[in-house]
C-alpha cells in the first residue's frame, strides 16, 4: 500500500471515528439545567405509597397521600433527558449515573419511572462485575431495574424489552418540608457530628458487648458476619467520643464493648495475653484493643484496665522482629509467632504501642513504636512507584502524630505529607453529575465515592496536620493540607445520616448519626463512624487548641 | 501470488520486519494474557492475531520467496485489529463522557493513556510496515517503463 493511499485511508478512518464519537457524545450528553418536569413521590415507612409526574407546582401534588401520618413528599426535578441506546445488561447498566439518573420507560400508552430512590431501595446500585479476583462496582443492575419497571407496567420483562422505549432522566432530589441541611465545618457542626456518630455506635451495643456490626439503612437488616479488629477499633472511637462528650449512654456502652474484649476474647498467646476468638491470634485485634483500653484508662472511664494495657503492649512487643516489622499472627496451639504480614496491622501496632507508652511509661513501648514507624516509612531509593501507588497509610500517620512530642520522625512526616499530596491530587473535583462529591477520595470515575475511604484519608490528614504544625513546616504547605481536609470533612458530613434520606429507611432513628458506605449504599458498618468520627474529633480538638 | 527473492538490503528489511512483528505479538499476547478476565470477544481475535504474526514471521524468515506477501498479510491484519481496538476505545470514551459528563481528570487521563499505549504497536507500527513493504515490493519488481518518484528502499543494492 502506498504512503499516499495509506495516509488517505487514515484520514478517512480518523474522520469517521471522531465524527461517530462526537455524535455519540452529543446524543447522550445531558445539560443538567432547570427542571422541565417533576416526579413527585410519597414515601411512608420506607416504602413508596404514591407517585405522580407533573409539569408545575410539584409541592401541591398528591395532597392526600402526603397528608398521611409519617408520609414524606419527595420531589425529583427532571433537569434533562437523553436516550438509552442499549438494553443489554452491561451497557444498559452503564447508561445511567448512579444516584443521579432515573429510568423512564414508555410502553404503548403508559409510562413508568425508576428513580434513584427506587433503585436504591431495590439494591440496584450494588452490582459488582467480577474481573478474576477483583470485583468492580458499576452503574445500575439492569435485571432488577427492568423487573421493577415491568412490574410497574404490569407486563413481562420480555415484553418490556421488546416494546418499551427507555430514556435517561437527570434528577435532582429535594424534600420540600425538610429543614435545610448545613455542611459548614465549624466547631459546632463538628461536635454535633462526632456525638451523633458516637451515639450511633452506642445504640448498637447489645447486652453481650457486641455491636450491630453492619446495618442496612434501607432495609433495617443486620449483616450476619462479625469482625474482631473492627469491634476493637469502634470501641477505641466510642471511648474517645464518650470521654469528649461525657455522655452516660456512650460511657455505659463502651464499658460493655471493652468488657467483651477483656473477658470473652482475652486469651493466652504463649506466655503473653492477647485478643482473639480462635486459635490463630491476629495482631490487629490486640493492637486496636490496646488503643481502646488506653483511651478508657486515660479518660478515667475504666482505670481498672491498666494491667490489661501493659499485658497487651507486652504481647505486641513480643511479635516485633529485630528490623521493626511485626509478625502478624500467633499460632496458639504451636505456641509460635507466624511471620506473615497483612494490610494495616503494623501501623496499628506502632500507633497502639505509642499510645500505650503514655499509660505504662515503659521505655520499651516507646522504642518499639518508634522503631516500627521508621520501618513503615522506609522506601528503597530506587523504587519510584511509591509516588504513584500508596496503600492506606492512616495508621502510620496516626503513629507519626502520636510520637511527635516524644520521638519525632521527620522522614515519617515527609512520608505522610507526600501521601496527602497524592490524596489531594487524586480526589474528585469537578464531577459534572455530582458536585457534592468534591474532595472525596475516588472509588472509580463512574461510581459514587465510598465514604470510609475518604474518612480514613481524612483522619490521616488531621494527624499529619497536627504533626506538621508541631514541626513548624512552611505555612503554605500547612494551608494546602488543611484546605483539602476541610473539603473532605464537608463531603463526609454531607452524607452522614443527620438525618439523611429517612424516607428510604426502615428505622431512621436507629440509623441517625451513622455514616453510610456511599450515597447509593446505605449500609453502615461499625468502622465507618469509627474512621470518620476519629478524624472529626481530632480536627475539632486541633481547632480548639488553636483558638 | 507474487513471489520474488529480495536483494541483500531488501532481505535485511524483511528479516528486520519479521523480527519486529514479534514485538507487537508479545505485547498483545502478554497484555491479553495478563487481563484478569477471560472473554472470547477479546481473547479470540488477539490470539488469532498473535498466531498470525508468529506464523508469518516464521514464513518470512524461512521462505524468502514468500516473505513480502507474508509480511504484508501480517501488517494488514495487525492494522485492522489495531484500528478496530482503537475505535472501540474511543467510542467507549465518547459513550462514558456522554453519560457521565466530565467524570474527572484521572479517568480521562487513564483512558487516553490506554489509547496511546495501544496505538503505537497496533496502528502506527503496521502502517509504517505497510509503507516499507510497498517500497520493497516496488524495488523487487521489474523496472517500470514509467519513471517513479524517489528511490525505493533496497533499490540502491540493485543499482550498485
Amino acid at each position: 500500500m502506498s504512503f499516499e493511499r495509506l495516509f488517505f485511508g487514515f484520514r478517512l478512518y480518523l474522520g469517521v471515528l471522531f465524527g461517530l464519537s462526537w455524535l455519540l457524545y452529543l446524543s447522550l450528553h445531558i445539560d443538567r439545567q432547570s427542571p422541565q418536569k417533576y416526579i413527585v413521590s410519597v414515601w411512608q415507612g420506607g416504602a413508596r405509597r404514591a407517585r405522580a409526574v407533573v409539569t408545575s407546582n410539584p409541592e401541591a401534588a398528591l395532597p392526600e397521600a402526603a397528608a398521611a401520618a409519617g408520609a414524606t413528599r419527595v420531589i425529583e426535578d427532571v433537569l434533562g433527558e437523553g436516550p438509552v441506546l442499549f438494553t443489554s445488561p452491561f451497557l444498559f447498566g452503564m447508561s445511567f449515573v448512579p444516584g443521579r439518573d432515573a429510568i423512564e420507560v414508555s410502553f404503548r400508552d403508559r409510562v413508568a419511572h425508576a428513580t434513584p430512590d427506587d433503585l436504591l431501595k431495590l439494591g440496584a446500585f450494588e452490582l459488582f462485575l467480577p474481573f478474576g479476583e477483583f470485583k468492580v462496582k458499576f452503574g445500575v443492575d439492569a435485571a432488577r431495574a427492568q423487573a421493577l419497571l415491568a412490574r410497574e407496567l404490569g407486563v413481562s420483562v420480555q415484553e418490556l424489552l421488546a416494546e418499551g422505549r427507555f430514556r435517561r432522566l437527570a434528577i435532582h432530589r429535594r424534600i420540600p418540608d425538610a429543614p435545610p441541611e448545613i455542611f459548614e465545618v465549624t466547631p459546632d457542626t463538628l461536635r454535633a457530628s462526632v456525638i451523633a456518630a458516637g451515639r450511633y455506635l452506642a445504640r448498637g451495643v447489645g447486652p453481650d458487648g457486641t455491636y450491630r456490626y453492619e446495618v442496612n439503612g434501607a432495609t433495617g437488616e443486620d449483616a450476619l458476619d462479625y469482625n474482631l479488629p473492627r469491634h476493637a477499633g469502634a470501641t477505641w472511637f466510642l471511648g474517645e467520643a464518650a470521654a469528649y462528650s461525657r455522655d452516660r449512654n456512650m460511657r455505659r456502652a463502651v464499658r460493655l464493648a471493652a468488657n467483651y474484649l477483656t473477658t470473652k476474647q482475652w486469651a493466652d498467646c504463649g506466655t503473653h495475653k492477647c485478643i482473639t476468638d480462635n486459635d490463630r491470634a491476629d495482631l490487629g485485634s490486640s493492637a486496636l484493643a490496646l488503643l481502646a483500653l488506653v483511651e478508657l484508662v486515660e479518660s478515667g472511664i475504666s482505670p481498672e484496665l491498666t494491667p490489661h494495657v501493659a499485658e497487651l503492649a507486652d504481647f505486641l512487643r513480643s511479635q516485633q522482629r529485630p528490623d521493626g516489622e511485626f509478625k502478624h499472627l500467633y499460632d496458639r496451639a504451636a505456641n509460635t509467632a507466624i511471620d506473615v504480614q497483612f494490610l494495616y496491622y503494623s501501623g496499628e501496632a506502632a500507633f497502639a504501642l505509642a499510645r500505650a507508652h503514655r499509660v505504662t511509661g515503659d521505655p520499651r513501648d516507646l522504642s518499639a513504636a518508634s522503631h516500627a514507624l521508621s520501618r513503615l516509612v522506609e522506601k528503597p531509593w530506587w523504587y519510584i512507584g511509591w509516588r504513584y501507588y500508596w496503600p492506606a497509610e492512616h495508621w502510620t500517620c496516626h503513629a507519626l502524630d502520636e510520637l511527635w512530642d516524644r520521638a519525632p520522625n521527620h522522614k515519617a512526616l515527609r512520608f505522610c505529607l507526600d501521601w496527602q499530596e497524592f490524596v489531594r491530587d487524586t480526589a474528585i473535583y469537578g464531577r459534572e453529575a455530582a458536585r457534592e462529591y468534591e474532595a472525596a477520595a475516588t472509588s472509580g470515575p463512574f461510581v459514587p465515592p465510598q465514604i470510609i475511604v475518604s474518612a480514613s484519608r481524612m483522619e490521616a490528614a488531621v494527624a499529619t496536620l497536627s504533626a506538621a504544625r508541631a514541626a513548624q513546616i512552611p505555612a503554605k504547605e500547612i494551608d494546602v493540607l488543611e484546605r483539602g481536609l476541610r473539603d473532605t470533612l464537608a463531603f463526609m458530613m454531607h452524607f452522614q445520616f443527620m438525618p439523611g434520606p429517612t424516607h428510604l429507611m426502615a428505622d431512621p432513628e436507629a440509623m441517625h448519626g451513622g455514616f453510610p458506605t456511599s450515597e447509593t449504599d446505605l449500609r453502615v458498618r461499625i468502622d465507618n463512624p469509627q474512621h470518620a468520627g476519629t478524624g472529626l474529633l481530632e480536627y475539632l480538638r486541633l481547632l480548639k487548641a488553636r483558638n | 501470488m507474487t513471489s520474488s527473492i529480495a536483494s541483500g538490503s531488501a532481505r535485511r528489511w524483511e528479516i528486520g520486519l519479521a523480527l519486529g512483528n514479534l514485538l507487537p505479538a508479545a505485547v498483545l499476547g502478554g497484555g491479553c494474557y495478563m487481563l484478569p478476565l477471560r472473554w472470547w470477544g477479546l481473547d479470540v481475535p488477539v490470539c488469532l492475531m498473535v498466531a498470525a504474526l508468529v506464523v508469518t514471521s516464521l514464513i518470512a524468515l524461512g521462505r524468502p520467496a514468500l516473505a513480502l506477501r507474508a509480511l504484508q498479510i501480517a501488517a494488514s491484519a495487525l492494522l485492522a485489529v489495531g484500528a478496530s481496538l482503537l475505535a472501540a476505545f474511543v467510542l467507549c470514551l465518547a459513550f462514558l463522557s456522554g453519560v457521565h459528563g466530565a467524570f474527572g481528570n484521572l479517568g480521562a487521563v487513564l483512558m487516553t493513556l490506554v489509547v496511546l499505549l495501544v496505538a503505537p504497536y497496533s496502528v502506527l507500527y503496521p502502517a509504517c510496515e505497510l509503507v516499507i513493504l510497498h517500497r520493497l515490493r516496488r524495488a523487487t519488481e521489474p523496472a517500470p517503463n514509467v519513471p517513479v518518484n524517489g528511490t525505493p528502499l533496497g533499490a540502491e543494492a540493485e543499482q550498485a
